[in-house]
C-alpha cells in the first residue's frame, strides 16, 4: 500500500509540474487579449476615444489616423461580438474617465450571437484568462491548459514549433491583415457560403440578439449618463458578400440602428455595407477590409463623414 | 457524479484512503461502502435513493424469508415471486408506463376510441435496470439453492450500492460479488496497478473516442436527411465506435476502479467487434446483461430442451427484452429483433457454439476468411446500431435506405478525425485481444522499466485530455 501511494503521489507530481510547465509556457504565447488589456491598463485613464467591435472594426478602423491619436485605441477583438463588446466595455469603463468618443464598430452577425456560447471557447479563455473579463469560479476557468484543452495544445505547437503568432500588434490596437495575406486565403470562393451560414444561424438566434440588445441600450444609456458620443459603425464589405446576405436581416439591422439613433441624441450611425468605393486591394476577405490599405482610405473617410455630424446609411 | 469529473477525481482518492487506513475491519469497511455509494449515487439525485434501498431490503428480506421457509416449496414460490413482482413492477412503472400508456391511446385512438391515461412523468432514476436486475439475481439464486442467503445486511447493501459498478454496470451476480463482501479483503499492489491502468483504458475511450464520436454523429443524425450515402455511413460509424467506447469505458472505469478495493468485478466486454459471428458478437458485448437474461429468462422458458421451435420462441422473447429494457421506445424492441432475426438462422444450422475462441490465436493477423467474417458480422452489427440509435422507426429507415441509396462511392473528406481514434482503439484492442484489458502489458523487454511505462501512462494521460470531445454523460446512464 505504502509503494503504491508514494507511486500515485508521485506520478501525479509528475503530472502537476507538467501541468504548471505547460500553462507556463501557454501564458509566454504574445495574444491580442493580453496585449489589449496591458494597454487598457496603462493608458485607459487618458483615452479619449475608444474603437469597439468585432473583427470588422478590429481590422478596419485605424486609430493611428484620428486627429486625436495619442489618446485613441482600438479595443476590438476579433471574433468578439456583442455581448462581450458590452462586457469589455463595463469592464474598463470606471477607468475611461476622459472618455468623449466611443466608436462601436458592427457586423452582419453581430447582433445574434451569444459570446459565452460553448463553441467560443478561445474568446471565452481569452477574456477570462488575460482580461478578468466574464470570470467564473473553478479552477478550470483560469487555467488555460486544463479549460481549452485540444486547443491548448494546437496554440502551443503553433508558436513553438511552427513559430507562428497572433504578432505583431499595432500600438494603436488595429489588427495585422495585408491585402496579399487575404489573397492566399481564397475567400472569393467560400463568400456565399458564408453569407448563408450566417443568415442560417442568425434565423435560430433571435433570443441572444434580444439580450445583446438589452445590452447595447445598457451601454448607451451610460454613454448619454457620462455624456460620451457613440458612432455605430457598420465597415463596407465586398459586393459579392452583400448581396448574398439576407435582405431581411439587414434591413432588421438598419432599422435597429434607425431606432436606436431616435432614441439617443449622443447617438449616430455610420452604416457602409453596401458602399462600393472600395477596390479589391482594400478587402482582406468578404467581410472585412485589409489593414495596408482599405483600412486607412475607410478610417479616412468615416472621419470625414463623423466630423459632418450626420448620419450615413449605404445600404 | 460521472467517472470522468472533477468530483470523482476527489471523491475516489478520499474513499480509496478512508477504506483502506481508517475502516479496516470487515464489518465497518463495507458499511463505510455502503455510504460512499449512496453518496455516489445521492450525488444525481439524493431521492433516487429511497428507491435503491427499498430494492435492496425487499430483496435482502425474500433472502432471509426464503431460507425460514425452506421447506415449503409453495411459499419460496410466493416470496421469491412477491420479490420478483415487486421490483419488476418499480422498474416497469418508472421505465415502460409512460410509454406503453402512449401507445395504448394511440393504439385505441385509432379504433376510434378515447383514452384518458394520464402521464406520470417520472424522472427515472439512474441505474434502476442495473441494479434491480442485481437484486433479483440474488433472490433467484437463493431459490435455485444456487446460494446461501446472507443475514449481513451491511455485506447486502454494500453488494447491491457498490458504487463503481451501481449505475451502468457490469450486472454483478451474487456468487460472485457477495462473497466478496463477506470476508477480508486485502490491498493487493498488483491489483490495483492493473485497476489503474484499466482506468486510464477506460477514460482514453470514453472521453477521446466515444464524446469526439458523439459530437459528429449527433450532427449527422440530426440533419441525416440532407447528408450523402457516405455521410451517413461514417455518421454510422461514428455511434458504432461511440457506443462501444461508452460503454465498455465505463465498464473499464468501473472494473478498474473496484481492483483498487480489492473487488473483482465481472468482465463485461470482450472485444466485440473482432466477432466472427452473432452468436460471438452476443458473448462478447454487455455479458453481464446477455448471461443475467440467458440464466434467468432463457433457461426457465427451456432454454434450449424443448425442440427447435420452443428455442426460437425463446430466442426470440430474449432478444426482444433485452432490446425492451435498454428503453421504452419501438428502435430498441426492433433493434432486439433484430439481433434475433440475425441469431437463429446460426442456431437453426448449429453454427451458434462454433467460435468461442480468441480469434486469429495462433497468428498476430486473422486469415483472410476470419476477416470476411468479421466485416460481415461487424456490417450487421453497424446496421443494428443505427435502429438502436435513431429516435423513432421511421428515421431508422430513412436514414438506413437512405445510406444505401444516395451512397455515390464518395465519403465526407472532413470531420473524420474522430475515426483515427476508433483505428487507434481497434489497433491495440486487437494487439491485446488475449488479454483481459487491452493495458494488461507484460513487463518485458522496454515495458520492465518504470520510467518507460510512467511515460507511457503519462502520454495516454496528456492524449486522453488533450483530444477528449465535449464531455457528455455515459449512454447507458439513461437505461
Amino acid at each position: 500500500m505504502k509503494r503504491f501511494l508514494i507511486c500515485i503521489l508521485l506520478f501525479s507530481g509528475f503530472v502537476l509540474a507538467a501541468i504548471a510547465v505547460f500553462e507556463w509556457s501557454l501564458r509566454n504565447i504574445p495574444n491580442e487579449f493580453r496585449f489589449k488589456d496591458e494597454v487598457m491598463q496603462q493608458r485607459a485613464e487618458s483615452l479619449t476615444t475608444l474603437v469597439i467591435g468585432s473583427s470588422v472594426a478590429h481590422e478596419g478602423i485605424d486609430p493611428a489616423i484620428f486627429p486625436d491619436s495619442a489618446t485613441a485605441f482600438n479595443l476590438a477583438l476579433s471574433g468578439e461580438m456583442t455581448t462581450y463588446n458590452c462586457m469589455s466595455f463595463f469592464h474598463y469603463a470606471p477607468r475611461l474617465t476622459h472618455l468623449r468618443h466611443l466608436i462601436w464598430g458592427f457586423s452582419y452577425q453581430q447582433l445574434y450571437f451569444d459570446d459565452r456560447m460553448p463553441e467560443n471557447m478561445m474568446n471565452r479563455y481569452g477574456h477570462r484568462i488575460y482580461m478578468g473579463i466574464d470570470e467564473q469560479p473553478g479552477i478550470t476557468e483560469h487555467l488555460e491548459c486544463l479549460a481549452l484543452k485540444s486547443l491548448a495544445f494546437r496554440k502551443f505547437t503553433k508558436y513553438y514549433f511552427k513559430g507562428e503568432t497572433d504578432e505583431p500588434f499595432a500600438p494603436s490596437g488595429l489588427d495585422s491583415r495585408p491585402y496579399e495575406e487575404g489573397l492566399r486565403l481564397n475567400w472569393k470562393e467560400k463568400t456565399k457560403k458564408q453569407a448563408d451560414d450566417y443568415t442560417k444561424e442568425m434565423r435560430l438566434r433571435t433570443k441572444d440578439r434580444d439580450m445583446n440588445i438589452q445590452l447595447i441600450h445598457e451601454v448607451l444609456d451610460h454613454c448619454r449618463k457620462k455624456n460620451i458620443q457613440v458612432s455605430i459603425v457598420v465597415p463596407p464589405v465586398y459586393p459579392t458578400y452583400n448581396d448574398a446576405c439576407d435582405t431581411a436581416l439587414k434591413a432588421y439591422n438598419v432599422n435597429f440602428f434607425k431606432s436606436l439613433e431616435k432614441e439617443y441624441a449622443n447617438l449616430k450611425v455610420f452604416y457602409y455595407f453596401g458602399d462600393k468605393r472600395y477596390e479589391e486591394k482594400d478587402y482582406y476577405d468578404y467581410g472585412h477590409l485589409s489593414s495596408d490599405h482599405g483600412a486607412q482610405k475607410f478610417t479616412r473617410r468615416l472621419l470625414a463623414d463623423i466630423a459632418k455630424g450626420e448620419s450615413i446609411y449605404i445600404e | 457524479m460521472l467517472f470522468n469529473s472533477l468530483e470523482f477525481l476527489i471523491f475516489l482518492p478520499i474513499v480509496f484512503l478512508l477504506y483502506w487506513h481508517v475502516f479496516k475491519p470487515l464489518r465497518w469497511q463495507n458499511f463505510f461502502v455502503v455510504v460512499a455509494s449512496y453518496v455516489f449515487y445521492g450525488w444525481w439525485d439524493w431521492r433516487f435513493l429511497l428507491l435503491i434501498l427499498f430494492t435492496s431490503l425487499c430483496s435482502f428480506a425474500s433472502g432471509i424469508l426464503l431460507q425460514r421457509f425452506d421447506e415449503s416449496k409453495k411459499w419460496r414460490k410466493v416470496i421469491s415471486g412477491t420479490n420478483i413482482a415487486i421490483n419488476i413492477a418499480i422498474l416497469g412503472v418508472v421505465k415502460y408506463y409512460d410509454f406503453f400508456a402512449s401507445q395504448l391511446v394511440e393504439a385505441f385512438s385509432g379504433l376510434g376510441i378515447q383514452l384518458n391515461l394520464t402521464s406520470l412523468n417520472i424522472i427515472l432514476p439512474v441505474g434502476i435496470s442495473f441494479y434491480t436486475f442485481q437484486a433479483l439475481s440474488y433472490t433467484v439464486d437463493i431459490y435455485r439453492r444456487k446460494l446461501e442467503p446472507t443475514r449481513d445486511v451491511i455485506a447486502f447493501l454494500a453488494f447491491i450500492s457498490f458504487f463503481p459498478q451501481l449505475v451502468a454496470g457490469p450486472i454483478e451476480r451474487a456468487t460472485n460479488l457477495l462473497p466478496q463482501f463477506l470476508k477480508p479483503r486485502k490491498f493487493d499492489y498488483a491489483l490495483a496497478v492493473d485497476g489503474m491502468r484499466q482506468i486510464l483504458w477506460g477514460l482514453f475511450k470514453k472521453m477521446v473516442v466515444a464524446d469526439t464520436c458523439a459530437t459528429a454523429c449527433n450532427e449527422i443524425f440530426a440533419d441525416y436527411a440532407t447528408k450523402s450515402g457516405g455521410e451517413l455511413i461514417v455518421g454510422a460509424l461514428f455511434f458504432t465506435f461511440q457506443i462501444y467506447g461508452d460503454f465498455s469505458g465505463y465498464s473499464d472505469i468501473a472494473i478498474g476502479t473496484a481492483k483498487l478495493f480489492g473487488v473483482r468485478l465481472m468482465r463485461n466486454f470482450n472485444v466485440p467487434y473482432f466477432s466472427r459471428d452473432i452468436a460471438e458478437f452476443w458473448r462478447r458485448w454487455h455479458i453481464s446483461l446477455n448471461t443475467w437474461f440467458v440464466d434467468y429468462v432463457y433457461i426457465p422458458l427451456g432454454g434450449s430442451r424443448n425442440g427447435k421451435w420452443k428455442t426460437v420462441r425463446n430466442t426470440l422473447i430474449i432478444f426482444g427484452l433485452s432490446g425492451l429494457w435498454h428503453g421504452a421506445n419501438w428502435t430498441y424492441i426492433v433493434w432486439g429483433f433484430y439481433h434475433a432475426f440475425l441469431f437463429i438462422p446460426l442456431f437453426l444450422f448449429g453454427l451458434n457454439h462454433k467460435r468461442k475462441d480468441v480469434v486469429a490465436a495462433q497468428s498476430w493477423h486473422p486469415s483472410w476468411k476470419e476477416a470476411l467474417q468479421m466485416l460481415t458480422t461487424f456490417c450487421f452489427v453497424v446496421i443494428g446500431w443505427i435502429i438502436f440509435r435513431a429516435e423513432n422507426i421511421g428515421q431508422a429507415w430513412g436514414y438506413i435506405s437512405r445510406m444505401f441509396c444516395e451512397f455515390d462511392g464518395t465519403f465526407p473528406k472532413h470531420g473524420n478525425t474522430p475515426l483515427i481514434y476508433c483505428g487507434i482503439v481497434l489497433l491495440v484492442e486487437w494487439m491485446q485481444r488475449k488479454k483481459e484489458h487491452a493495458f494488461q502489458i507484460p513487463h518485458r523487454s522496454l515495458f520492465a522499466y518504470r520510467p518507460v511505462r510512467w511515460i507511457f501512462y503519462f502520454a495516454v494521460f496528456v492524449c486522453t485530455y488533450f483530444f477528449m470531445g465535449n464531455q457528455s454523460t455515459f449512454i447507458y446512464f439513461q437505461f
